[in-house]
């Protein structure tokens, strides 16, 4: 399934290399575009295409290292499969430590490329995932009014009602009804659901600790 | 986008998960929660203050805190990078690095930490208290902190330390005051200024402020002996330039003429002597307490920290030591540092023994006195002598012998006959010694002796000697020619001593040494080789997707023949292009990128073979160099050249390696073949090549060795056929092989 609106994107200066691939990929069934060098890729290629990289280290120009880096610079995380005519440590290491998928070694044998390319297709479809969630959960934050902004940030970092009442200058009541409509627009069925969701979208919620302390420290005058 | 149902769905089953995760572990926990202080220092971690202050802190805090606590350590190094940018930047990662990671209390662990603190606590961790430490009260003031930052201030009054300095050195007249250009540094200027009037009556004061470190040091170096140094601070100089200011104390204790003080603690171990001042202990005793305090929940508000931190007078025992100021002297109290061992706490083993050694040596010679005065015959006396003589040379190992020259006659102690290996009671002349000598080394020793003869001078030499078991040892050998009255030459004594352990160290070194250039030469062809694999590999690539695509075509119902037809044409193609490489490769030698310029083949050969040189001595391979002089020059390349004579003796001598040892004989010979050719040839003893070598020993990826890549004789042909010459082998009837280099002289005749 993940498969199915995937693309290999092939980079390879090489224009018998990248057209013998191509075709390989194609034949085993997969939908596939190719790009005869790595600045031709950073220019055509935009972020909701789905799939993975198959580039070729060596590269007159801008290489294979280079356009990794660029790309993750830019924000653009697609997996990246490196080949390479000659298996140099220094590169391999540092193209696996900046998060490439693997490093193939040329010529690749067909099911060595495969299992490696599916694997590549695989952790791009879970990032895209995980990141169309955050999105939502984003867009859910920013249909909040400013005010449900502050009682949201104040609700997840553990606050009772009265105190962030005392905090925005109003009276309880009027707090627990934003309470209740901050609890609607982010669609959280519980406090706990509403505090994970603040914690996905990098808002500071509650620590154990912090829990723990107010309590005791309040215990006496409540 | 999902729509919003869809969405919910998708989500629930790991959040459901987790949820049971946040409660099943949130609630309960009742017990004792670890607390996580986190402490700044503005300075790098190697900062010797800050190692003190963290070790004697951190215990402080442990001791009765009664739960665990955690401690952070951030180093912001402000100091190094005083620049905007860098400020951003860590605020930035410190924000990221401390999200959702909860902090109780922020140490900042003096003024620039604090500083930074102020500034950037609210990006980083709001609202989270800080105690400081080992700031000054001037400096507090000027920083105006927020009730939620407390501490204990430091407050180093300058005039008790220029007090202990005038004490400790009583002549002083001069008290020079060094400051910097930073806030803080004005702040103590003016503060020592208003302060003139405390200060002792017998000391005129001047003022070093604000100077470049340069011009300052030079300055400080220059000062009279009757002046005495206080620097309280230096966060920035004269020329705008920022200091950590334990690293600008250094400077300035190193550069002054004279001893240097100071009211801080973090200066000891600067070369500062010392000065009235908190001790870093008792900073980190008293900011530990108050960090107890808090993390028992004490609010900060409610915390009466009144006074500054109590002073102490504390100098640097080495210091003292340095400049001669007698303990005594110091006030009733005074903390002394790095305190030195005396003398005798330092060698008293060595001194014992010592002693031990003199009381032996009188013994002995009162016990040697005795015993001359009993035995006063000279010639006693002379064999006691001889006997000592011998076994002082026994115990070096070293060998005495004189030459009688008119006799011929050698005489030579039994430690020097065992040297070389020479019966008791067999007579030794001239012959018998060289002999024992490696032939290869005889001649150059009999020349030696001669000139030494000749011009009367001491001489110095290395040969090897062959003992009758065969086993070769080096010596060295240092003699002296003496003369009759009349001064006629009738004898040279001499001493031979065993070297044989510091000749193999030599040698290994000098092997390690032409290995290198000899890898840096061939370093060439394998950077060609790699080269030429990567290019191979495109086409090899390009020829397996292509056949492995077909196969999958093929398998198809019905198989798309015309695209397999349309492979095959590639696959053509692509083999077409691997063949085109190496073609290219065989003729990159013949595309005319040599370097040339006229060369003496002689010349070149000499140089391969200096550069060889070790090779052969190591692998007992005797050389015979037959260079002829005047050749006709040769227009070549002198590297290329080079290569191609190296790679031939490199191959001459691993063609021996079977032979015995004394059948180890290289020949390397130039000559000049009727003035249009220069014919270079190098032959060995080996076993020569056999019929199938001697036909195809110069194709590519052809080797008789084991390790061999096969390349080196095709390169070599290669080059020898650009530059117009001829390689050729041909086995010698007398066994070995031999290769020929012929090369034309003159510009007509290259190609």
């Amino acid at each position: 399934m993940t498969a199915m609106d995937a693309t290999v994107f092939i980079v390879d200066d090489d224009p018998a290399v990248l057209k013998a691939l191509a075709r390989q990929l194609h034949a085993a069934g997969y939908r596939v575009a190719t790009f005869a060098s790595a600045q031709e890729f950073l220019d055509g290629y935009a972020q909701e295409h789905a799939g993975c990289l198959l580039l070729d280290v060596a590269m007159p120009g801008l290489d294979g290292l280079e356009l990794q880096r660029r790309l993750t610079e830019t924000g653009r995380n697609l997996p990246i499969v490196f080949m390479t005519g000659h298996g140099d440590v220094r590169m391999t290491v540092q193209a696996m430590k900046n998060g490439a998928v693997d490093f193939l070694i040329k010529p690749i044998l067909e099911a060595e490329l495969i299992g490696v390319l599916q694997e590549a297709i695989d952790r791009d479809a879970s990032t895209r995932q995980a990141r169309s969630e955050l999105t939502e959960i984003e867009r859910r934050i920013a249909s909040l009014t400013p005010r449900e902004h502050e009682v949201l940030k104040r609700v997840v970092a553990g606050k009772r009602n009265k105190q962030i009442a005392a905090e925005l200058g109003t009276v309880e009541k009027t707090i627990k009804a934003y309470r209740g409509r901050v609890m609607e627009k982010m669609q959280a069925s519980s406090l706990a659901e509403l505090v994970l969701l603040a914690k996905r979208a990098g808002i500071a919620t509650t620590s154990r600790l912090n829990a723990t302390k107010r309590r005791s420290v309040r215990s006496p005058s409540e | 986008m999902l729509p919003r149902t869809g969405n919910r769905t998708v989500k629930c089953a790991p959040f459901a998960a987790s949820l049971l995760l946040l409660f099943g572990m949130a609630l309960p926990v009742v017990a004792e929660p670890s607390r996580t202080v986190l402490i700044f220092y503005g300075e790098n971690r190697l900062h010797p203050a800050i190692t003190v202050f963290d070790e004697n802190f951190r215990s402080a805090v442990q001791e009765g805190a009664g739960q665990p606590v955690e401690f952070l350590t951030e180093f912001l190094d402000v100091g190094r990078f005083p620049d905007d940018r860098y400020e951003t930047l860590l605020t930035d990662f410190l924000r990221r690095k401390y999200l959702g990671r909860p902090v109780d209390l922020i140490v900042a662990g003096g003024p620039t930490a604090l500083k930074f603190l102020l500034r950037h606590r609210e990006q980083i961790l709001p609202k989270v208290p800080i105690v400081h430490a080992a700031v000054t009260s001037a400096q507090l003031r000027a920083l105006a902190p927020p009730p939620d930052v407390v501490g204990m201030p430091v407050d180093p009054d300058p005039v008790p330390t220029i007090e202990l300095a005038q004490r400790l050195h009583p002549k002083a007249r001069r008290l020079v005051l060094v400051t910097g250009t930073s806030a803080w540094d004005r702040d103590w200027e003016r503060l020592l200024r208003e302060a003139i009037p405390r200060f002792p009556k017998q000391v005129q004061v001047e003022f070093l402020a604000g100077l470049p470190m340069a011009e300052l040091q030079e300055r400080l170096r220059s000062l009279s002996s009757d002046a005495i140094v206080f620097v309280p601070s230096f966060f920035q100089d004269g020329a705008g330039v920022s200091f950590v200011v334990h690293d600008a104390v250094t400077q300035i204790a190193t550069a002054s003429a004279v001893p240097v003080y100071g009211p801080s603690g973090a200066f000891i171990g600067t070369g500062m002597v010392g000065g009235y001042m908190p001790t870093l202990e008792a900073i980190a005793q008293q900011t530990g307490e108050i960090v107890q305090r808090l993390l028992h929940g004490v609010p900060p508000s409610a915390l009466h920290l009144l006074g500054v931190q109590r002073n102490a007078y504390v100098v640097d025992g080495r210091q003292l030591h340095r400049w001669s100021i007698d303990e005594k002297a110091l006030p009733a109290g005074t903390i002394v540092q790095f305190r030195e061992p005396t003398f005798w706490e330092t060698y008293r083993e060595r001194i014992v023994a010592a002693a031990a050694v003199v009381l032996l040596q009188v013994i002995l010679i009162a016990v040697l006195l005795l015993e001359r005065r009993s035995r006063r015959q000279a010639i006693a006396e002379l064999q006691a002598s001889k006997k000592r003589m011998n076994l002082a040379a026994n115990a070096t190992g070293v060998g005495m012998w004189v030459w009688n020259i008119a006799r011929d006659n050698i005489w030579a102690t039994p430690q020097a006959r065992a040297l070389y290996g020479i019966g008791e009671s067999e007579p030794i002349d001239i012959e018998r010694f060289l002999h024992a000598l490696h032939p290869a080394d005889r001649e150059s020793t009999k020349k030696t002796l001669d000139d030494a003869l000749a011009t009367g001078n001491d001489f110095e030499l290395q040969y090897r000697v062959v003992h009758p078991e065969g086993e070769i040892r080096w010596h060295s050998a240092r003699g002296q020619v003496e003369f009759g009255e009349s001064g006629q030459r009738c004898s040279v004594v001499g001493v031979s001593l065993d070297i044989t352990g510091q000749k193999t160290a030599e040698l290994a070194a000098e092997r390690h040494r032409s290995e290198l250039v000899h890898l840096t030469r061939v370093g060439l062809v394998g950077h060609l080789s790699a080269a030429i694999a990567h290019e191979l590999n495109q086409p090899l690539t390009a020829i397996l997707s292509n056949a492995q695509a077909a196969q999958r075509l093929l398998r198809r119902e019905p198989a798309d023949l015309e695209e397999v037809r349309e492979i095959f044409q590639d696959v053509i193609d692509e083999n077409q292009r691997a063949v085109e490489i190496i073609r290219r490769l065989r003729s990159l030698f013949n595309r005319g990128e040599l370097q040339r310029q006229p060369l003496d083949l002689s010349e070149v050969a000499r140089e391969v073979l200096t550069l060889a040189h070790s090779d052969i001595l190591t692998r007992n391979v005797t050389l015979v160099a037959e260079l002829a002089n005047g050749l006709p020059a040769v227009p070549g390349d002198r590297v290329h050249l080079q290569q191609v004579l190296l790679n031939l003796i490199v191959n001459a001598c691993e063609a021996m390696a079977a032979n015995e040892p004394d059948q180890r004989s290289l020949r390397v010979r130039t000559e000049n073949v009727d003035g249009t050719e220069v014919r270079i040839s190098v032959a060995d003893c080996g076993k020569g090549l056999c019929a199938e070598g001697l036909g195809r020993i110069f194709e590519p990826l052809f080797t008789t060795k084991a390790h061999g890549m096969g390349m080196g004789l095709a390169i070599s042909r290669s080059i020898v056929e650009a530059h117009g010459g001829r390689l050729l082998a041909s086995n010698d009837p007398k066994g070995g092989a031999t290769f020929e280099v012929f090369l034309p002289t003159g510009e007509g005749n290259c190609s």
